[in-house]
């Protein structure tokens, strides 16, 4: 049982006896006066904006930034209860704040909302009260410096949380490429942070000079309070910072880039229940976060995250596509060394780094994310018992297993997660089916790396000269390990003793396919290649995508130089509206090549289309971005061209 | 940004017994487990899970979402079945899918357990998740459609848990993956920290480990697949079902589980 936890916030005073104390351990929180426990520096927010924040945007950063110390400081428990059949897992905190407006945090449907996006991000139980705060925290003086409508930055779509990874960053350059002004807002809570991001935010300026600006928002808690890793309120804290800055230059709201894997998180393993998979970006969560903070500015404020569809190698491929890989090593992922001040980005074994690892490698992009910058290689690398080797083991087990799941089975596995993911889609079953799609594209990533790895290390593998912990010993299991100890016991591991000596590229393969097949894996598992997407291409998936026809769909082609393949026969017509003007046969040769076409559109995903259309139809790019965005299923786009009657 | 936190198993002695099973400990090495060994390990772990898998016999959300299933059976007898659903604030088009269909019933057992004053545990979790499952998992084969279709479909293949024999079907798969999801939620902890052991050499015996236990938890379950449709169908007839007589059935089901598991270890 993990004690309940009163946090009196901001000064607020509760009397002696008053029920709320009761059975509670008390922690007075401060971010106000002359000592306080959680720092906010909301000049950050007004030194670039040379305003004032109003007191209910004051109030939300205070409360979001308290619930975030709570969270952090109070541990989750490690002692099993119930005679070691429990595990403690969820808190129960009750804060008392003092607030600028505390009607209007008291309402019920404020204190509904807040409770609600809480509870779904921590699993915590959360109650509030909000008194009249006493002390206020003294405004600087400010010079304003005109009409704010004037400024270059004034309504943006949204401002861009910017974590300094790679998703974030993969965001904010391709916002930044189809021309957008981007204002980047970061949570600073460490120096080294800061300064990490400082650097990554420089290198992106040369590359958009006039067009981004970076506003680190600094807000911590004081050593001491306590520690407790999971941080699962990070985006209630984030949405606020966001809100408090779109505010003032009235943003459309605040956007969240993070690919899809991540944003659902499905549970690696059947001990991840409810948020033990982080929700930090999760789709439900950001439809109450976008209706909180729309609640709280009083306006239609959206909350989104455009990466919903795609996987982490999508993202670090339109990094590559969008000409941006030279970026990517000034960016972190790390769960651990993000808050160190260490020369090395990424510790390489945390989860983050696993999967930022296996999607560079991946994408081919090995040469912008050197090995140096890893304290320990993701895939040879030692690895601690406990949840360093489990974190490994689950990650790739789990990544395989998607990838041969069917539709259905993945839909009944995961039933519950799906249903919560799309709760707000208008239409459930495409989105399921799109989300499926992904888990399933990621799944195929995370196998065919694994097996270009263990290739790599067939040698070393056969020899048993990697260390026993690494990822690509745990895979291939003991039979390297203890192969002089026992007898061989399988078919598999006789292979491997009649293998000694002999040149392991042949026998990894086959060790590969013996335990893919243990998991029920096809061999046939590697999709058909796919062609590199040239200008022709890129011209013919708009004009299907934008749903042209007829003359209109062959007007399209023309205007952007693309030639029927039969122009340069005399006797053929030189272009497609005088294809489709000149009749049979010439008007069918046209439709089945757009037949074809849309068949094969289905094969590419959402990111590498996005980015054709980027470099070949930059005037249509805002509207095609919609169009692609709002699309059904892979699956289904390309199962409805069998249909396709019309020109 | 995404974390994902795993844990670890409890050092007391009788998680430290069953951790010797899952791994084979002392074993020369090469040995899978046996379906006799699953056996044990179920019933072992079931044992040193005891307390827990009490407290699921007074969770709110595993008393609900099993009262849920009754009445989606019940509904898809009802002439109004979208009136019927709607009672559970359940809501369907004319062309909902299979799968919108779960999403409804996910949303209703969630916004059930955001009202309740206990709220969600792990325990509910566990349910809510086995239920999806067992109404996809069979339902699909009778829709032939998960993401199309229309509720006519939807309605037709929940109308064959509407029978004595449906129901017992259902019941049986939503209790054998409930125990299922329940042991993993300990030995998942046993099988990824203890990959190399003698009875897990490669990652490929994971899922193989996986696997013999949802069987092994889907066999054990035929114990209620019987006794789950008959006391549907009595006590609908009799007395009609609600909340109260679905928590008495429920807590009798799971002791039947429990003690078919611990049975099958005694006559090993």
């Amino acid at each position: 049982m993990i004690e309940p936890r009163l946090f009196v916030c901001s000064g607020a005073k509760i009397a002696s006896g008053d029920p709320v104390a009761s059975g509670r351990k008390r922690i007075d929180l401060d971010s106000i006066g002359s000592d306080p426990k959680v720092n906010i520096r909301i000049e950050n927010v007004a030194k670039v904006f040379q305003q004032h924040l109003s007191p209910r945007l004051k109030d939300f950063l205070e409360i979001a930034a308290y619930v975030y110390a709570g969270d952090c400081s109070t541990r989750r428990g490690t002692q099993w209860t119930d005679e070691y059949s429990t595990e403690p897992w969820g808190r129960d905190f009750s804060f008392v704040i003092g607030v600028r407006e505390p009607d209007f945090w008291s309402s019920k449907a404020i204190s509904s909302l807040l409770t609600e996006v809480l509870n779904f991000l921590s699993n915590d139980r959360y109650s509030f009260t909000f008194v009249p705060l006493e002390h206020d925290r003294p405004e600087q003086e400010y010079f304003e410096f005109g009409d704010p409508k004037e400024w270059a930055f004034h309504q943006p779509d949204r401002v861009v949380m910017f974590s300094g990874g790679l998703d974030s960053l993969a965001g904010a350059v391709e916002t930044a490429r189809g021309g957008g002004k981007l204002v980047l807002v970061s949570h600073r809570p460490v120096t080294t942070l800061g300064s990490r991001q400082k650097k990554l935010f420089h290198e992106l300026k040369k590359e958009f000079p006039n067009q981004l600006i970076h506003v680190p928002v600094w807000i911590n808690k004081v050593e001491g309070l306590g520690r407790e890793p999971t941080q699962r309120t990070r985006s209630f804290l984030f949405s606020a910072l966001g809100t408090v800055v779109a505010e003032p230059i009235q943003a459309g709201g605040v956007r969240f880039f993070e690919n899809g894997i991540v944003s659902l998180n499905l549970p690696v393993a059947d001990e991840v229940i409810r948020a033990r998979a982080s929700r930090t970006t999760h789709p439900a969560a950001l439809h109450l976060l976008q209706s909180l903070c729309s609640a709280i500015t009083g306006r239609d404020f959206t909350v989104d995250n455009p990466y919903l569809f795609q996987t982490k190698t999508d993202i670090v491929m339109s990094l590559s596509a969008n000409q941006a890989e030279h970026l990517i090593s000034h960016t972190c992922s790390c769960a651990h060394l993000m808050f160190k001040s260490k020369s090395q980005l990424h510790c390489g074994r945390c989860s983050q780094c696993i999967d930022r690892r296996f999607a560079i490698v991946a994408a081919g992009l090995q040469a912008h994310d050197p090995e140096e910058d890893y304290e320990s290689d993701v895939f040879v690398g030692q690895r601690k018992d406990g949840s360093e080797k489990s974190m490994a083991v689950d990650y790739v087990r789990h990544g395989i297993e998607l990838s041969k799941l069917s539709e259905a089975e993945m839909a009944a596995l995961f039933n519950a997660e799906l249903s919560r993911a799309v709760r707000y889609e208008p239409k459930r079953s495409e989105a399921a089916e799109r989300l499926i799609s992904m888990h399933k594209r990621h799944g195929e990533v995370v196998t065919r790396v694994l097996e270009k790895q263990i290739q790599g290390q067939a040698e070393k593998l056969v020899k048993g000269t990697l260390d026993a912990s690494s990822l690509m010993m745990l895979f291939l299991g003991m039979r390297y390990r203890g192969l002089q100890n026992h007898a061989a016991a399988t078919k598999a591991e006789e292979l491997v003793v009649a293998a000694k000596g002999q040149n392991g590229m042949s026998v990894v393969t086959e060790m590969f396919k013996l335990i893919l097949a243990k998991i029920g894996v096809p061999e046939q598992r590697h999709p058909p290649k796919k062609r590199k997407l040239l200008k022709r291409d890129a011209v013919i998936f708009a004009a299907i995508l934008l749903g042209l026809k007829g003359l209109k769909y062959c007007s399209c082609l023309q205007e952007y130089g693309v030639r029927p393949k039969w122009s340069d026969s005399d006797s053929s017509p030189e272009s497609y509206p005088k294809s489709y003007r000149a009749g049979e046969p010439w008007r069918k040769r046209v439709q089945d090549e757009k037949t074809r076409a849309k068949a094969r559109m289905g094969s590419y995903t959402e990111s590498e289309l996005a980015s054709a259309f980027s470099s070949n139809l930059p005037d249509r790019i805002d509207d095609l971005r919609l169009r692609l965005s709002t699309q059904e299923a892979p699956s289904a786009r390309a199962g409805r061209s069998k249909s396709v009657q019309e020109v | 940004m995404g974390h994902t936190r795993l844990g670890e198993i409890p050092k007391s002695r009788k998680w430290r017994e069953v951790v010797a099973l899952v791994t084979g400990e002392g074993l020369a090495g090469g040995v899978a487990p046996t379906a006799a060994d699953m056996t044990g390990i179920a019933a072992k772990t079931l044992d040193a899970a005891r307390k827990g898998l009490d407290k699921a016999v007074a969770d709110a959300g595993v008393h609900y979402t099993f009262y849920l299933l009754t009445q989606l059976a019940l509904a898809a007898r009802s002439p109004d079945w979208e009136a019927a659903l709607d009672r559970h604030g359940i809501r369907l088009a004319n062309d909902s899918s299979l799968f919108d269909f779960t999403a409804e019933v996910q949303d209703a057992i969630d916004r059930h357990l955001r009202q309740h004053p206990s709220g969600a545990t792990d325990l509910s979790e566990m349910a809510q998740q086995s239920a999806g499952e067992a109404i996809t998992s069979l339902a699909a084969t009778r829709t032939g459609n998960l993401f199309g279709g229309s509720s006519d479909d939807v309605r037709n293949a929940m109308h064959s848990f509407s029978t004595k024999k449906g129901f017992g079907e259902l019941g049986q798969r939503f209790f054998g993956r409930f125990v299922a999801r329940f042991l993993n939620f300990y030995l998942s902890r046993v099988t990824a920290a203890h990959l190399g052991s003698p009875r897990l050499r490669d990652l490929g015996d994971i899922p193989q480990f996986n696997d013999a236990l949802r069987s092994h938890c889907d066999q054990s379950a035929r114990i209620v697949r019987d006794f789950c449709g008959t006391w549907y169908s009595k006590t609908n007839y009799e007395q009609g079902i609600n909340p109260e007589n679905t928590s008495r059935f429920l807590a009798f089901a799971l002791e039947k589980m429990r003690s078919e598991l611990a049975q099958q270890r005694a006559e090993q």
